[in-house]
């Protein structure tokens, strides 16, 4: 008995790592569908889960002012420290106040549609850089719909449920846009190689390229539209065929600290 | 299983918190690591199993890939945890160490296997060092407390009388 749980063990560990690969191999449609499902499941609790956290942020922060107020006026304590607590709380509206300005002025530049949104989850997986936002189809978000903030382009949705979407950041090693130098107008193709920097690859050999070079969606490829800023150029080398030129370019969008999001539908005029 | 959704949301939600230029320690290898060498090495293959398959499911890479990894490498946690002192703290950082990057270097050659390797280069090196010794770090700060609030409830009360 005990030499057959031996011997079935190396099959019953095979088939259990095999399995959900040849899941995934053989059906990523169903895989899409069972991850939204459970995206679908999980965003209320994640959006109640976001609030409190954002509660506990402003407590925590205001609770930190606290000794400091006790060093300045033992007697004032009490009305200071609620004054301090305010001020926090007033602060935090206020950056988030001018954040939706940004945000609703660029809204007022594009023709098309436009729906701003928060960010309720990131990628646990330490090699993805995706993100969940609080709005679906519900709300008309589409595949490919494109996802900015003020400071330029921060990636697009690839999967949607009714009132959350999953979204690919520029960053992620599989997301890839045609992007263009504004100053020399060169084309090449930026994309994601899982660190916080971008890689344009494809630039032509006399490209007159140079480091502090402002670079932006090119509107080639259908996807995103022309103009869109990602980034500055931090390194320009060749690569290994010495055929091509490629640049590094540190994008405008701080991905790790993304908070709202707007997405953007763009028409055919715009 | 309370337990495993505690450990699944708390990776969803608050690991984020701890992340530091996209690199963060991760929590699902620590508590492998505890269950193995403090609670019960036998059933840690299937615990990885499910924690991979959640982790496959709330991220995006390659469904499978995540399950994989991490099943394969609970099976050399395993071999470990039978063969050393499971008591000493050092064994089990060095062994936390040891299976954060062999997961990580698994991700990699499965996905390497499925998919052309586009992520593969000096940074996956870097970042699969950074994150192991992360995790060893963070390891070493929850592995005592879990000691001591984990334990317990987790072997579900069982005492031994020594005289």
């Amino acid at each position: 008995m005990r030499f057959r749980v031996h011997l079935s063990r190396p099959f019953i560990l095979a088939g259990a790592i095999s399995l959900p690969l040849l899941v995934g191999a053989a059906s990523p449609p169903l895989v899409d569908h069972l991850r939204m499902l459970t995206t679908t499941f999980v965003s209320p609790v994640l959006e109640v889960q976001a609030q409190i956290t954002r509660f506990a942020q402003d407590q925590t922060r205001a609770l930190l002012e606290l000794p400091h107020l006790r060093r300045n006026n033992e007697v004032l304590r009490s009305e200071v420290q609620g004054l301090k607590r305010d001020l926090v709380r007033l602060e935090e509206l206020k950056q988030e106040r001018a954040r939706l300005e940004e945000l609703l002025h660029l809204k007022k530049s594009f023709s098309g549609k436009v729906v701003a949104a928060h960010v309720i989850q990131h990628d646990p997986s330490l090699w993805g850089h995706y993100i969940v936002i609080d709005k679906g189809e519900a709300d008309g978000i589409r595949e490919n719909t494109i996802l900015m903030n003020s400071q330029g382009l921060v990636g697009k949705a690839v999967s949607t449920g009714a009132h959350s979407s999953r979204a690919i950041l520029l960053v992620d090693h599989e997301s890839r846009v045609s992007a263009m130098n504004q100053r020399t107008r060169d084309v090449g193709l930026a994309g994601g190689n899982d660190t916080l920097l971008l890689r344009m690859i494809y630039l032509d050999r006399d490209a007159q390229i140079a480091i502090g070079d402002t670079i932006i969606t090119s509107g080639l490829g259908g996807v995103y539209p022309k103009g869109i800023p990602i980034g500055t150029v931090q390194m320009i080398g060749e690569d290994e065929t010495e055929l091509t030129l490629f640049a590094v370019v540190k994008p405008f969008v701080p991905f790790s600290k993304l908070e709202e999001v707007l997405c953007v539908f763009f028409t055919t005029e715009s | 299983m309370m337990m495993l959704a505690v450990l699944i949301w708390f990776e969803l939600s608050i690991a984020s918190y701890f992340s530091v230029y996209s690199i963060r320690p991760d929590f699902f290898l620590i508590f492998l690591v505890f269950y193995a060498f403090r609670i019960n090495w036998k059933p840690i293959v299937p615990i990885a199993f499910v924690l991979g398959v959640s982790k496959d499911i709330f991220s995006n890479s390659f469904f499978g890939v995540e399950t994989a990894s991490l099943a394969l490498g609970a099976v050399f946690l395993e071999f470990l945890a039978v063969r050393f002192d499971r008591e000493k703290r050092w064994i089990q950082l060095s062994t936390l160490f040891s299976f954060s990057l062999l997961s990580a270097i698994l991700f990699f050659v499965i996905s390497a296997l499925i998919k052309p390797p586009s992520i593969l280069g000096s940074w996956f090196l870097t970042k699969s060092l950074l994150s192991s010794c992360y995790t060893t770090l963070a390891g070493s700060a929850v592995l005592p407390m879990a000691e001591r609030w984990l334990r317990f409830p987790l072997r579900g009360g069982r005492q031994y009388e020594l005289f």
